[in-house]
């Protein structure tokens, strides 16, 4: 007798994208700023990277509805980005360059973009924001008198008050301090725990390396490289791995290293630091403490050199 | 046999040991700069166009008027020196009220302003020198038309030194009534242009100062009729008694008005006639406040400047 | 030689707000980094130092001098602002020429310095084109250009990384390691990227709240702990439990795993537990002090 289970899928259907760019290309005349470009992008949060003139503001101007696409199509919570006043209600934005009215005060100024957003409850909305960002010292102060780093705080306060499901930041940090960047930190990382989809774009990479669990790194118009970057760095075949070991006896390391198949090279710097070139980095990573341990080396640091978002960032972009 | 010998050349960086000049050169740099802003040298071709453009506009009255010096040969009232300042003074006010701003709205409004002030010189150097470079320029301006204007009338008289020994007073009071134009042709714009970053907003206002107080003298002291002995005779102008302290208004007579008293001219006009019937300390102290009121407006914006 | 510069007892107050209070320091040779929260001072000092203010009590010296009254050693100062300071309408290397004149050098050597300078900081054929034109890191190129021209002693570089794309950040940060190391210029960088600062900097002052707070040598700062980090991929727990069987105690730290060494043989355990759980391991290394660390610690 056969019973009828709900079939349990074996791996996890992913969710619907939040954000879904499909074939998108914009060009000013006969400029191709953003060229076939397709991406999804989900809840949490995503960095949007690439040199200046890579097309990212433009991309993220058809995002947000505020251009039109020359070709291909953006949906934002299952809707089109385009003429759709209402999705803004589900959307914040801050980006790049923004003039503030300078005589307004700070919680004149977030008050008036909750009233732009037809908020109902506006005192509760701006405390909330304004507690977010920790601003409530300079509240009753005229905008021309915020230094940059505040005024960018006031429009990332502005940018939520309403409460967004989306948040894009074009180039959030520009003159924030070490600990606004800190504090900064702590509020993405809140919001996203709290399901939002997020999207940061910045130059500024050891920022984004920290927040962002997927990058977007675009080149020329173009998406070079998707997802997470450690993976993107596994798929630079044509760039070796650069991995720096210390041992206490690194003429015996090498000699260990240069006999396995996994590695390109080994040279031995003057302090005895060898750095390893290798393309089988997984294989790489169990042959150092297997032949330490075999050739009875104290194995003391191992540290990959180009694996950082910087790294992987000039690696694409050089392609 | 020699061995043939190579050499291989430091193009580090050197560090300088040359001579440094410090201030002077600083001051120097500056009002060079200013006078090729000025004239638009250096800047492309399209910079220099306004400038020629009115260089040839200031010089156009002294050729006209003498060819007709030269061709009328005493038969006619000859125009004077007088009546050539008035009427370049026109000219120079609109070339002075385009260009002076360039000579200081970019530096602020681009920033370069900062970089000249942690620089071996003070800000007042930066402002005389730019003020040098834009008065030594129209004064050459104003003076070469008179100069023209004075070799053809010396040329064309029936005895050329018999001219020059009558007229010879005429050269001084070229030189003073020059100068005094040039100066208050240089203030005034650069004044404005301390005021406010934007060149169109600093030219659109002294023009438009020229032309509203121009209007507003001319209507107070105009008249409603003349007496019977036509435009040459006195009338009564429609504010009265006041009239001629109103006539004071227009901003552009200024340095007019006493170049007539300079000239002792005849000025045919309204609003002139009655303003030479004010005690000759008044358009003289006019000039002076004025221009001095200016020069000061200049000096202490740019003293409270900061970057 | 008098001290590069020196602050004594610098103070000043905008009405009633304080931007210094009774600051004391010292810069001599080398690069120097100038850190703060925004508001701290950092401008309000690096204006002092230019000249641009006057002290409300106390001084700024620049070898020996008041730069505010004594106009002349502005010569040997050189300024890169954060904002924009360059005119449109012409060519890097006029504008150079003149600014190298503005600063005391005599027409011909001007010249020839400033083909020089702007040929050390990279740009080529562009000079000869107006810097209208240029792009963000060619005009940050000309605006470190002219704080050089005139072979200053010192250099203030104010956030000279802002607006560089990454490509154009490293780029310019080698421009100035070269300045600093190859053209034996001093700096002092005033900068709120700790990654910059860390890279180029080999001294730090750091300013809050009007008041020196940290001073000393970056080195000092980015110091190793006794903490080893271990990034292993593969089972945490079991790699845990592999360590602790040989006296080894390791806790989680987000992706790593952290070890408080006592003594060097703990290496060989690690090792063989790494081994013994067939670990990948990605990385081992010391947990260093960054100098983010500096503001962290009053954090709200």
């Amino acid at each position: 007798m056969t019973e009828s289970h709900d079939v349990i899928p074996q791996t996890p259907v992913p969710m619907a994208p939040i954000i879904d760019v499909q074939g998108v290309s914009k060009w000013f005349g006969s400029v191709v700023a953003v060229n076939d470009v397709s991406f999804q992008v989900r809840p949490g949060i995503t960095g949007l990277l690439g040199p200046n003139g890579a097309g990212k503001s433009t991309i993220l101007h058809m995002i947000t509805g505020k251009a039109a696409c020359s070709e291909g199509e953006v949906t934002v919570l299952g809707q089109p980005a385009r003429n759709n006043p209402e999705l803004y209600r589900s959307i914040g934005v801050m980006s790049e360059h923004e003039a503030v009215y300078g005589f307004q005060t700070g919680r004149e100024f977030i008050e008036f973009t909750a009233a732009l957003h037809g908020l109902s409850s506006i005192a509760e909305s701006v405390d909330r924001v304004i507690g977010i960002v920790g601003l409530e010292d300079a509240l009753r102060r005229k905008l021309a008198t915020f230094s940059r780093g505040m005024r960018q705080r006031m429009r990332l306060a502005a940018a939520m008050v309403h409460d967004p499901q989306v948040l894009i930041l074009d180039e959030p940090l520009n003159g924030t301090d070490p600990r606004q960047r800190l504090d900064f930190h702590e509020t993405m990382l809140r919001l996203a725990e709290q399901g939002r989809t997020i999207i940061i774009s910045s130059h500024i990479l050891e920022e984004v390396e920290t927040l962002a669990s997927t990058i977007l790194l675009m080149v020329s118009g173009k998406l070079a490289a998707a997802g997470d970057f450690r993976a993107i760095r596994e798929k630079l075949d044509e760039q070796a791995y650069k991995v720096r070991v210390i041992t206490d006896s690194p003429r015996k390391m090498a000699a260990a290293l240069a006999g396995t198949d996994d590695i390109d090279s080994v040279s031995i710097g003057s302090d005895g630091e060898l750095t390893v070139l290798s393309r089988n980095v997984t294989a790489l990573q169990r042959s150092i403490p297997r032949l330490a341990q075999e050739h009875a080396i104290r194995l003391m640091r191992v540290e990959p050199l180009d694996d950082s978002l910087e790294s992987i960032f000039s690696y694409v972009v050089d392609r | 046999m020699t061995q043939p010998t190579g050499e291989l050349f430091d193009l580090g960086y050197q560090h300088y040991d040359g001579p440094r000049e410090g201030r002077m050169r600083a001051r120097k740099a500056v009002f060079v700069d200013g006078f090729k802003t000025t004239l638009g040298l250096g800047r492309g071709s399209g910079a220099k166009v306004l400038p020629f453009l009115l260089f040839g506009a200031a010089m156009a009255p002294a050729v006209i008027m003498a060819i007709i010096a030269s061709v009328t040969n005493n038969l006619v009232d000859l125009p004077g020196h007088s009546i050539y300042y008035q009427i370049v003074s026109i000219v120079l006010l609109i070339f002075a009220a385009i260009i002076a701003p360039e000579l200081l709205c970019p530096d602020r409004r681009n920033g370069v302003i900062s970089l000249y002030l942690v620089r071996p010189l003070s800000i007042t150097d930066y402002v005389a020198a730019r003020w040098l470079a834009f008065f030594v320029i129209t004064l050459l301006l104003v003076y070469s038309g008179q100069v023209v204007l004075l070799l053809s009338l010396v040329l064309s008289a029936a005895d050329p030194m018999e001219y020059l020994q009558d007229n010879w007073l005429d050269i001084p009071r070229i030189l003073a009534a020059g100068f005094l134009l040039a100066a208050f042709i240089t203030t005034l714009p650069l004044a404005v242009s301390a005021l406010t970053d934007r060149r169109a907003f600093a030219a659109a206002f002294v023009i438009g100062l020229f032309i509203i107080s121009g209007a507003a003298g001319g209507f107070l002291t105009s008249c409603d009729e003349h007496d019977d002995s036509g435009r040459s005779g006195q009338c009564e102008p429609i504010t009265g008694g006041a009239g001629k302290w109103l006539g004071l208004v227009d901003v552009s007579e200024v340095p007019n008005n006493v170049n007539t008293m300079i000239f002792n001219a005849e000025d045919e006009g309204d609003r002139a006639r009655l303003i030479a019937e004010l005690p000759r300390v008044v358009p003289i102290g006019l000039y002076l406040i004025l221009t001095g009121g200016l020069a000061f407006i200049l000096w202490w914006r740019y003293q409270r400047l900061t970057v | 030689m008098p001290t590069l510069l020196e602050a004594r007892s610098l103070t000043k107050h905008y009405g009633q707000t304080i931007a210094l209070e009774s600051v004391n320091f010292q810069v001599q040779d080398g690069i120097t980094g100038l850190l703060g929260p925004n508001g701290a001072g950092k401008s309000t000092a690096i204006k002092l130092f230019l000249g641009l203010l006057k002290p409300t009590s106390g001084s700024a010296e620049v070898l020996g001098e008041l730069p505010y009254e004594s106009v002349g050693i502005r010569a040997r100062l050189g300024y890169m602002p954060e904002h924009d300071c360059l005119p449109t309408a012409i060519t890097a290397s006029e504008f150079l020429t003149h600014m190298a004149q503005v600063s005391g050098i005599p027409p011909a050597q001007a010249r020839t310095r400033s083909a020089d300078i702007l040929r050390h900081v990279g740009l080529e054929e562009e000079l000869y084109r107006p810097i209208g034109q240029y792009s963000t890191g060619m005009k940050q190129r000309v605006k470190l250009a002219q704080s050089l021209a005139h072979d200053p002693v010192v250099v203030l570089l104010d956030e000279p990384t802002a607006g560089l794309d990454p490509g154009g950040r490293e780029e310019m940060l080698k421009l100035i390691r070269r300045t600093g190391h190859e053209f034996g210029i001093s700096i002092i960088l005033s900068s709120h990227l700790m990654g910059d600062v860390e890279s180029t900097c080999d001294r730090i002052i750091v300013l809050e709240s009007g008041r020196v707070t940290e001073e000393g040598a970056v080195a000092q700062f980015t110091r190793e702990t006794e903490t080893l980090l271990i990034d292993a991929d593969g089972n945490q727990e079991e790699l845990i439990t592999a360590l602790a069987g040989r006296g080894v105690t390791a806790i989680i730290d987000g992706v790593s795993l952290a070890v408080e060494l006592d003594s060097d043989e703990q290496y060989d355990a690690i090792r063989d537990s790494l081994v013994e759980t067939n670990s990948r391991l990605r990385r081992m290394s010391l947990r260093r002090h960054e100098l983010t660390d500096i503001f962290r610690n009053d954090q709200k």
